[in-house]
């Protein structure tokens, strides 16, 4: 089993601490839901862990390796918000591009994906993108992945479809997974952390989320 | 190769269009001598517009398979200077 750690993480903007001294972990094997207000720093601190984004302070430890300044780590996986798959290629030359050999035969011949392979990414529906995305990511081999906002604007057959890949795919990898819909995030996850105010309260039971004015 | 090939992804879409703009631009100046230099400003332009403005998400692309922001920008800058030389040679 894998872990990640990140600790003292602390971000500033225009004088505003978005994150304060945030402490996070991850195992494989496990899936931890991220909730939050907008504009919370939900986002900002995925960003940070992919190395993306530069925190004032940061920690970040995979097993034993440190990573002391930002970059961006192999083993670590980023979903943004919005699709990043490059609209002018195929699906099969995308799984090709994106994914090692081994990892790329094993996704091509999903039933899933099949039918897709000749298809152009820019011509496949919202839900359809998303679900490739979120395959490349689950058959990488890295070993952590953190997803923003999977299910942003899928119909929910789609929401459905990546719950299910992501369920089982996840004994492999470690999930840090955020979305506006909570209830998707909270039955996905094994543990629920809450950022508020810049910190983040890991949540014993979902309806202390009331308690910290996440839900009314 | 894998990673190669990202490059070579990364470098069609600025290539396809800074090509024929550097070859206009120098056919109507009559500076057929500077065409690479007119490719590396063109590039440089297509490469900060489409990545930056148009289509930041698909940075994550490449980011994600460990190509960092600037080895996309050295990638542009080594095809130009590369139409620089050819250009010098063709003179």
């Amino acid at each position: 089993m894998s872990k990640l750690q990140l600790d003292s993480v602390q971000k500033t903007y225009d004088g505003n601490k978005i994150l304060n001294d945030v402490y996070l972990q991850c195992s494989t094997g496990e899936v931890v839901g991220l909730l939050g207000r907008n504009g919370s720093g939900k986002s900002t601190l995925l960003k940070i862990i992919f190395g993306t984004l530069d925190a004032d302070s940061r920690f970040l430890k995979i097993d034993d390796r440190v990573f002391r300044e930002s970059k961006i780590v192999s083993d670590i996986k980023y979903l943004p918000q919005d699709s990043f798959l490059i609209q002018s290629i195929n699906v099969k030359n995308t799984i090709k591009l994106f994914l090692s050999r081994r990892c790329s035969r094993i996704v091509l011949d999903l039933p899933l994906i099949r039918p897709l392979l000749s298809e152009r990414v820019g011509h496949l529906s919202l839900g359809q993108k998303r679900t490739l995305e979120v395959l490349l990511l689950l058959y990488s081999e890295s070993r952590f992945l953190l997803l923003d906002e999977p299910f942003n604007g899928l119909s929910p057959t789609s929401r459905e479809v990546i719950s299910q890949l992501i369920q089982d795919r996840k004994k492999h990898k470690g999930i840090i997974i955020t979305d506006h819909d909570y209830r998707n995030v909270i039955s996905l996850s094994d543990r629920i952390m809450l950022m508020d105010h810049g910190n983040l309260r890991e949540i014993h039971d979902p309806d202390h989320l009331a308690h910290y004015g996440y839900l009314t | 190769m894998r990673i190669f090939l990202n490059f070579l992804l990364f470098q069609r879409n600025i290539i396809f269009t800074a090509l024929p703009i550097s070859i206009i631009i120098a056919a109507l100046t009559a500076e057929s001598s500077n065409f690479g230099f007119f490719y590396m400003l063109s590039s440089l332009l297509i490469h900060i517009s489409v990545y930056s403005i148009k289509a930041p998400e698909e940075l994550y692309f490449y980011l994600n398979n460990g190509i960092t922001k600037l080895h996309l920008f050295l990638s542009t800058l080594f095809v130009s200077i590369f139409m620089i030389l050819i250009s010098q040679l063709l003179e």
